[in-house]
């Protein structure tokens, strides 16, 4: 029995020192010509680690419009167009009665909304009172540059008359705008998905919407051919798709009959903050130009991003929608600013700050060991190795997880410790106190178990929570219980019968 | 069983007193931030050359002697550097442009060594509102599982139990930081989780005591 006990003692040990050994080392196996650690390297989060940070400032630059020769407004002379016939205007882009601090506050909002629309990981947002620059800190990923490009756009949406500039519609009609699939295939034949913006108008643009619907339509000439209806923006111009199952397309067989005898004849354009179809920059510009062959009754705009016949351009075009939606859903900014910034830094954490940290986790760990120590003499010692194997356990799963490392994980790894010394106290106190062993260590562990479920509430709120920091805690502290649940039920249990038993 | 009360009418007053104080210096002066959250100056550095960091926190430090100085590293390929400090003037930075190009040799022409970008002050309110949510989540289910956990020992009792600690240690340790002067920092909202976190664990820890003593 006390052989038995003795082998089982030294094998939980060798096991708690290879694991430690495993996740303070390393796993170092040789890869052409040169030794490689299998448990990847610690993910610093934005805090910890680099960051993006981004310069917004109020554009005080000029802007030339463009009138012709009856006074409308034209975005840019066409090519070829004599100049002379077109009137050009120096303005202000942004105007002096818009630079206030009513406005530089709303522009703020609405960049962050911007941002938790976008569900970015993590941000930070400061402004100045004074004169409206905003300082934006981001992780610096894959998906960075996407943010940035949504962050200056002024989210301006207008339907206007191509013949007399009307405006028809604009963002006082929006209610949502949302991103949608269909499934397609490609003119080939091959299988490919459509990714569009669905922008659904409020109400009154609802309303407004159908009147414009039955009033700009679609001619016949003579030989029965229609002008172009479709909803294919200048970015599928090319792509030549035909999709199947979408719904609202202004395109649709609707059983009604058309208006031949409109009001007012020519087409609208639709202008938005869209994707540059070389550049992916955000740009406002004309979306679509058309007019329309059956009535609109629900209020939606169906808009097609893109068809992507892979996964990398299916997740391009998500992107590029998603920039729209949050665009759009954000309100219209009413001041126009510029990227006067855009860096990646490194932290602001300075390495007497880290090193203070470190120090303060070892001498609260050397405070535990030690009053462990004293109280429980040799399980007391265990109890310190369990500490030190909970730890271990955790720096592994973080790191073969990737979970983002910021500066939130030092109270999470502080309450682990603790959390664990208090189940360790538990289960000790419980075999001092009782003569069947198995039995007490049982009931410590299951009374220990309020702690665990407060510990996984937190875990599991802070992991749903939209912030990098605040997630990666919650991931943290998720794989912390998981740790302390291996260690005492398969490790601190056996050893502690087991040097009992001895 | 006398004494613990003895220690609570002395404690709970005091407490009481520090939040109250705290709650005046907030509301009449606020907090004190740190050079990372209030509004600052970011000096950034582009030598096209090697250079020592030590040398430029010199120099800085020459033309700057009594301002707090924050080293950043600006990833570029020159691994350019940023240094934040409070306020820079026009004439501090001219000073600092040309000790530069004087020490690492950079002529006239080159543009841009040293650039000067103002930064704007953080509101408290931006700091803490990402954890507000998920906190007052987290609070109201751990709320409702020890209400539901220990209700043998009295819904009052539970529920003050369980609340009572968790706010008034949230409201001792801001004004702690209000009446002690602490700069708000990038720790003081972690330091802030772990005073939360461990409230409610001593809680649970105590609730867990008083069941078992009432059994």
């Amino acid at each position: 029995m006390k052989k038995g006990n003795a082998i089982k003692i030294v094998l939980i040990i060798s096991i708690v020192i290879l694991l430690s050994l495993i996740s303070f080392v390393g796993i170092y196996v040789k890869k052409t010509n040169q030794y490689v650690n299998l448990i990847p390297n610690y993910n610093l989060g934005m805090e910890l680690g680099q960051k993006r940070v981004i310069t917004l400032k109020v554009n005080e630059g000029k802007k030339t419009i463009y009138f012709d020769e009856n006074g409308k407004e034209v975005s840019s002379i066409p090519e070829g167009e004599d100049e002379s016939k077109y009137k050009k205007e120096e303005v202000e882009i942004n105007p002096k009665e818009n630079l206030n601090e009513e406005n530089y506050k709303k522009a703020k909002e609405i960049i962050e909304e911007r941002l938790k629309n976008i569900k970015v990981d993590g941000y930070a947002i400061k402004s100045s009172k004074k004169n409206g620059d905003i300082v934006v800190e981001l992780p610096n990923n894959d998906n960075t540059n996407d943010v940035v490009n949504a962050l200056t756009p002024t989210g301006k949406f207008e339907m206007v008359s191509e013949t007399s500039g009307k405006v028809l519609l604009s963002n006082d009609d929006l209610k949502k705008a949302t991103v949608a699939y269909a499934n397609g295939q490609t003119q080939s034949g091959s299988q490919a998905t459509n990714v569009y913006v669905i922008v659904q108008l409020n109400k009154e643009g609802t309303k407004k919407l159908k009147e414009i619907t039955n009033t700009y339509v679609e001619t016949n000439d003579e030989d029965n051919n229609t002008t172009t209806n479709n909803t294919t923006t200048n970015n599928t111009t090319s792509n030549n798709t035909t999709s199947n199952n979408t719904t609202n397309n202004n395109t649709t067989n609707n059983n009604t009959t058309t208006n031949n005898t409109a009001k007012e004849s020519g087409k609208v354009i639709l202008r938005l903050d869209w994707p540059n179809m070389y550049t992916g920059n955000i740009e406002y510009t004309d979306v679509t130009t058309q007019a329309f062959d059956s009535e609109i009754k629900d209020g939606k705009l169906q808009l097609s991003i893109g068809t992507a016949t892979s996964n990398e351009k299916l997740q391009d075009y998500y992107n590029q929608a998603m920039q729209v939606t949050s665009i759009l859903n954000s309100g219209l900014n009413k001041i126009e600013y510029k990227i006067d910034g855009n860096e990646i830094l490194g932290t602001e954490i300075t390495q007497m700050q880290i090193n203070i940290t470190i120090s303060i986790l070892i001498v609260l760990f050397a405070v535990i060991s030690i009053a462990l120590i004293v109280a429980y003499k040799g399980l007391g010692i265990l109890g310190t190795i369990m500490n030190i194997l909970v730890i271990a356990c955790l720096s592994i799963f973080v790191r073969l997880t990737n979970v983002v490392i910021g500066i939130n994980a030092v109270p999470v790894v502080i309450s682990i410790i603790i959390a664990n010394t208090i189940i360790m106290i538990k289960m000790l106190e419980s075999m001092k106190n009782s003569d069947n062993k198995k039995t007490a260590i049982w009931h410590a562990i299951l009374e220990s178990l309020d702690i665990l479920v407060i510990l996984l509430a937190i875990a599991i709120v802070f992991t749903f929570t939209l912030g990098e920091n605040i997630a990666a805690a919650g991931m943290i502290m998720f794989w912390g219980i998981i740790s302390i649940l291996l260690t005492i039920l398969v490790f601190a249990r056996p050893m502690f019968l087991a040097v009992n038993k001895q | 069983m006398e004494k613990i009360k003895n220690v609570k009418k002395v404690v709970f007053p005091i407490l009481i007193l520090i939040i109250m104080i705290g709650a005046i210096i907030v509301a009449t002066i606020g907090f004190n931030f740190g050079l990372i959250y209030e509004g600052h100056k970011r000096i950034k550095i582009y030598i096209e050359k090697d250079y020592s960091v030590e040398d430029l926190n010199n120099i800085i430090k020459e033309v700057l002697p009594n301002e707090k100085v924050l080293k950043q590293d600006i990833e570029t390929f020159n691994k350019d550097v940023s240094f934040t400090v409070k306020n820079i003037t026009a004439e501090q930075k001219k000073s600092l442009d040309s000790k530069i190009r004087e020490k690492y040799k950079i002529d006239e022409k080159t543009e841009d060594v040293v650039v000067v970008v103002s930064e704007p002050h953080t509101r408290l309110r931006d700091i803490i509102k990402p954890y507000i949510k998920p906190l007052v989540i987290t609070t109201i289910i751990i709320f409702v599982y020890m209400l539901i956990r220990f209700r043998k020992l009295g819904l009052l009792n539970v529920t003050l139990t369980s609340l009572a600690p968790v706010i008034i240690m949230q409201a001792l340790y801001f004004s702690v930081f209000a009446i002690c002067r602490i700069p708000i920092s990038k720790l003081t909202m972690p330091l802030s989780l772990l005073v939360y976190i461990l409230t409610v664990t001593v809680i649970t820890v105590y609730l867990e005591k008083m069941k078992k003593n009432a059994e």
